[in-house]
């Protein structure tokens, strides 16, 4: 399917060549525990979460182009169920205690049959709106359901023990989760490798053309839509056990959008991209949503240059770098360190920009002004204090923007190159639209 | 699958009107087994409107279309596809990720009733393969098999349109206009390939081209104004005043 | 009775605010197949700027401010940022809007705080316009009735009888046809959607001092705008009037419905399906959830809405 590169002459080193880092990576996060910190380690268990839900996520958006923008309904749903079954087994049932996210999964394969079929009634922006319509009318429903689904106090519950596992130690539930998570990604990659994956590739290129090849693709699209909104629900699932709580928050649009970024940060195109922008923002936000309350609004602007800049992603640009690097076509540093040069004063230049807007906006600010008899008190960013209104300040801001601009023209013109080709690879296949 | 001896295809009375605009009336038209039709007409005639009727893209407002014994008006393409039609388009649309090979892998598929498979094992995904292979061989695309879609030149591409359209297995296959954007020779070579891909089917097209008419029909119908003015052989409708009048004085397109 | 009265009139005071900002996001969509998701962001902002500029300015001053600084705003980010996207094709302009209206959440939150501001109807306003039996009907909800109205009427008057509106009207239909003629359809297009984004600001400032003027305003009313787009079909101001008119006014009936679901169940004769704690919930409690229904119900019967003839 790839173009072939010359330097993969046989399928078997291609395919170990692709394997060998996998199996590194699986050996290291299996070793993992023995050397982290139990921070680092909880922040893994959401890392593996957020990228199981962003895999079924990009099932029906990488596999069979369809964009959903409510998808947090059925990684919530899946997180309810599995709550409520956990309840059980501490009531006395006997359902087994590792196969837990599975009951969020199933649950949720079976919402997303029904949503399914309304939303894959239409495509393009129609199915987008869908998807979001739908999403309002569960959250409407689920929020005044207090009995079922425990309101804003949410529902908890506790992992009880199975056989030998007690479940109770973040080792066990990191080990679990990763397994889950590993089984769930696994499925995925042998069902976009089945003939029904290909079926589903199909559909995403020329969806009249499978319909008249005797293919039911409402029913197909229905169906990926509800496998992925069940992979979506063990997610979800991973989380309730996990957390030992779920609450309707879960079913807000954050969630939705989460998962949406990370899937464009990190590539729909790629098989594992969306690991990649799962991983990414959700270390960055454990760590780094400490540090500043903006952080959405940095995820969103990134969000965006990604958009604009890199449509496929970050693993689309490593996909690109590594092609480059095996062909013989020489290295461009300098345009490189200029591009990483121009990015860093740019993204400098924001942070300070809207850390300093942040500060100066507070309430507290005001009163501080007030008290100390100083216009424009000083405001701390990056662990140093700014005076906000000094000539200094803002010429510095002012400076690092035209920096940035300056080192990222070139970019830009390379950019419109790029798009102008990617758009004549796009031209012939029709979009999803009206 | 239709069966027998009786006609492939009978449209009755067949009419469709967009609004008040009334675009076919009172169509009547009968394919027997093996026949090539060639629908022709001046432009705005109806001919699409027709094809889309009979491929099942529109219902039409009144009459009745009949694929062998069953009525086939307003059924969904994917069920129409099942019971034995298959139609190619005229904008080609061939899945360009995809290599030639599996273009038609999936239409092979198809017709195997392989529409929901998660696994490919067992001897029917070996016929596949084979028959997938074979319908490549015959279509002398061999070489072609491991390309991208994407990557294949126009007259390439559309004669992958036509094996998919014939890989389905279909008794009746439609064309839209097979030969829409091709020079002079590449349309004389697609005549040969059509003619070899659906030796001894029964096959209905739209085609303005009439070198390829003539190459490739054993009848003739002539729409015009919506109704069909005159049905026979090639050289019959050649000679048929009406026909003539109804291209504008005689000049054949 | 009255209270039918006063239900029907606030009903479709809603609805058409509803369709205000319906109304340039269909227009936008129809014309350039653009789904702008940031659209209701811009009401949002509309009532923020309205609410900003008010205070030096006055109410009316205020409304004038909001609608033309809306309007720029949208000219820009049509200009600045979709277009470098078209080329990508709808799905990146998609997600370029998305981006923008998570953005502008963001940004609003950044400079106002995520409570609501304080932005109420000025004292001069609140008086009752007039009283229907027992109940009072608020000056207030009158003029954004009316501001809907005359809205409405201005937009279709300008479609109808402008050489604009022609041309704007026909690139809805064939957008690749009036450029073939020789219509400047991108400038066109820019101007519709500025106009659109200030129509949505319009209904932002007159909405957000009814309405709570809080960060979640654009979230609120953009999924049921995108309601009123899918069932009214493509493009279509009729459409999405109608759709926006029975939205309003079912919703503000069911507020009304003291029912609950346990009734329902009841009157439809499945009393004994006990859905735990479903049937003591009362219908006017989720009056929301019923555009969502009606959206599935119209995408079963009719899928291209109620007007759409291009599917």
């Amino acid at each position: 399917m790839d173009p072939k590169d010359k330097a993969t002459h046989s399928p078997a080193r291609a395919a170990l060549l692709r394997l060998v880092p996998l199996a590194l990576l699986l050996g290291a996060l299996v070793a993992l525990p023995r050397f982290s910190d139990m921070a680092f380690l909880n922040a893994m268990v959401l890392v593996c979460i957020a990228a199981l839900y962003a895999m079924g996520y990009n099932l029906l958006w990488g596999q069979a182009g369809l964009i959903s923008f409510g998808h947090a309904t059925y990684f919530a749903f899946g997180a309810s169920c599995t709550i409520m079954t956990m309840a059980a087994i501490e009531r006395g049932s006997s359902f087994p205690t590792p196969l837990l996210p599975l009951a969020g999964g199933a649950a949720s394969f079976l919402m997303g049959l029904v949503a399914g079929w309304f939303a894959t009634i239409r495509t393009g922006v129609y199915f987008a709106m869908i998807t979001v319509a739908i999403t309002e009318l569960v959250r409407a429903i689920v929020q005044r359901w207090d009995t079922m689904f425990g309101g804003e106090a949410g529902i908890t519950s506790i992992r009880m023990a199975w056989g030998p596992i007690g479940f109770q130690k973040l080792i066990d539930v990191y080990y679990f989760t990763l397994a889950w998570t590993v089984i769930g990604i696994l499925l995925l990659w042998f069902l976009q490798r089945s003939p029904l994956g290909t079926v589903i590739r199909g559909i995403r290129e020329q969806e009249e053309r499978v319909r008249f090849l005797g293919y039911d693709t409402h029913a197909l699209k229905t169906l990926v839509f509800a496998i992925s909104a069940g992979v979506s629900g063990m997610a979800g699932g991973l989380l309730a056990f996990t957390n030992e709580s779920t609450n309707v928050a879960l079913y807000e649009g954050a969630y939705s959008t989460t998962v949406l970024i990370n899937t464009v940060i990190g590539g729909a195109g790629v098989f594992l991209g969306p690991v990649v922008g799962a991983t990414l923002t959700t270390l960055f936000g454990y760590y780094v949503a400490n540090l500043t309350y903006y952080w959405l609004l940095y995820m969103g602007l990134l969000f965006m240059v990604i958009v604009v800049c890199a449509p496929r992603g970050i693993s689309g640009l490593g996909v690109d770098a590594f092609r480059r690097l095996r062909s013989d076509a020489p290295v461009p540093w300098g345009r490189i360190v200029r591009q990483a040069a121009g990015w860093l004063a740019m993204a400098l230049g924001c942070i300070m920009t809207i850390e300093l807007i942040g500060a100066v906006v507070q309430p507290s600010y005001g009163a501080l002004a007030r008290s100390s008899g100083v216009a424009w008190p000083p405001v701390r960013v990056f662990g140093i204090s700014w005076m906000p209104a000094s000539p200094l300040t803002l010429g510095g801001i002012a400076l690092l923007f035209s920096f940035g601009a300056l080192m990222l023209r070139d970019g830009v013109v390379t950019a419109r190159r790029n798009v102008a080709k990617l758009a004549e690879a796009i031209a012939g296949k029709p979009e999803p639209g009206p | 699958m239709t069966s027998g001896q009786g006609p492939v295809l009978v449209l009755e009375d067949v009419a469709k009107r967009f609004g008040p605009i009334e675009v076919l009336t009172g169509i009547n038209l009968t394919l027997s087994r093996g026949e090539k039709r060639a629908l022709i007409g001046p432009n705005g005639a109806g001919k699409s409107t027709l094809f889309n009727l009979v491929s099942g893209r529109f219902a039409p407002s009144s009459g009745v279309i009949r694929l062998g014994e069953k009525r086939i008006d307003g059924m969904p393409a994917h069920q129409l596809n099942r019971m034995g039609l298959s139609r190619s388009f005229q904008i080609t649309q061939v899945f360009g990720g995809m290599s030639l090979y599996e273009n038609i892998y999936m239409a092979v598929m198809s017709r195997h009733g392989k529409r929901w498979s998660l696994l490919r094992s067992g001897r029917v995904w070996r016929d596949i393969a084979e028959q997938t292979r074979e319908l490549i061989d015959y279509a002398q695309l061999t070489s072609l098999a491991d390309r991208q879609a994407s990557t294949l030149a126009y007259s390439e591409q559309r004669a992958l349109e036509i094996c998919m359209t014939v890989a389905t297995g279909p008794d009746l296959i439609l064309l839209d206009e097979p030969t829409s954007g091709m020079s002079r020779v590449e349309a004389a070579n697609m005549v040969a390939f059509i003619g070899r891909m659906t030796e001894g089917r029964t096959l209905l097209m739209v085609e303005h081209d009439m070198d390829v008419v003539f190459g490739l029909a054993d009848t003739i119908s002539v729409l015009s104004q919506g109704q069909i003015l005159a049905t026979g052989t090639p050289a019959a409708i050649r000679d048929d005043p009406r026909v003539q009048d109804a291209y504008l004085g005689g000049s054949a397109h | 009775m009255d209270a039918f009265l006063v239900a029907l009139l606030n009903g479709l005071v809603y609805g058409l605010l509803v369709f205000m900002v319906s109304a340039g996001l269909t227009l936008v969509f129809g014309m350039m197949g653009v789904l702008n998701f940031a659209h209701a962001s811009f009401y949002m902002l509309g009532a923020y700027a309205a609410f900003l500029s008010g205070r030096y300015i006055g109410f009316w001053g205020g409304l004038i401010v909001a609608t033309l600084a809306v309007g720029l705003v949208g000219l820009f980010s049509e200009r600045l940022l979709l277009r470098k996207v078209r080329s990508f094709g709808h799905t990146q302009e998609l997600l370029l809007t998305y981006g923008l209206f998570f953005v502008l959440e963001e940004l609003v939150k950044l400079l106002f705080g995520p409570t609501p501001v304080a932005y109420r109807v000025p004292d001069e306003l609140r008086f009752t316009a007039f009283t229907i039996g027992n109940s009072q009907f608020p000056f207030f909800r009158l003029l954004m009735g009316a501001t809907a109205l005359l809205m409405f009427f201005g937009t279709y008057a300008a479609l109808r009888f402008t050489r604009i509106g022609l041309i704007v009207r026909a690139a809805v239909e064939r957008p690749q046809m009036v450029s073939a003629l020789g219509h400047n359809v991108p400038i066109v297009f820019s101007g519709l959607f500025a106009v659109g984004s200030a129509l949505a600001g319009l209904a932002g400032a007159v909405a957000g001092m009814y309405y709570p003027t809080s960060p979640a305003m654009a979230h609120e009313l953009g999924s049921i705008v995108f309601v009123v787009v899918v069932i009214g079909g493509l493009g279509s101001l009729n459409g999405a009037l109608a759709a926006s008119l029975l939205i309003g006014v079912m919703t503000s009936f069911a507020v009304g419905v003291e029912s609950t679901f346990g009734d329902l169940f009841r009157a439809l004769g499945l009393g004994g399906l006990a859905l735990p704690g479903l049937e003591a919930v009362q219908f006017s409690s989720i009056a929301g959830v019923l555009p969502y229904a009606l959206m599935l119900l119209v995408l079963l019967w009719r899928p291209a809405g109620f007007a759409g003839n291009r599917a």
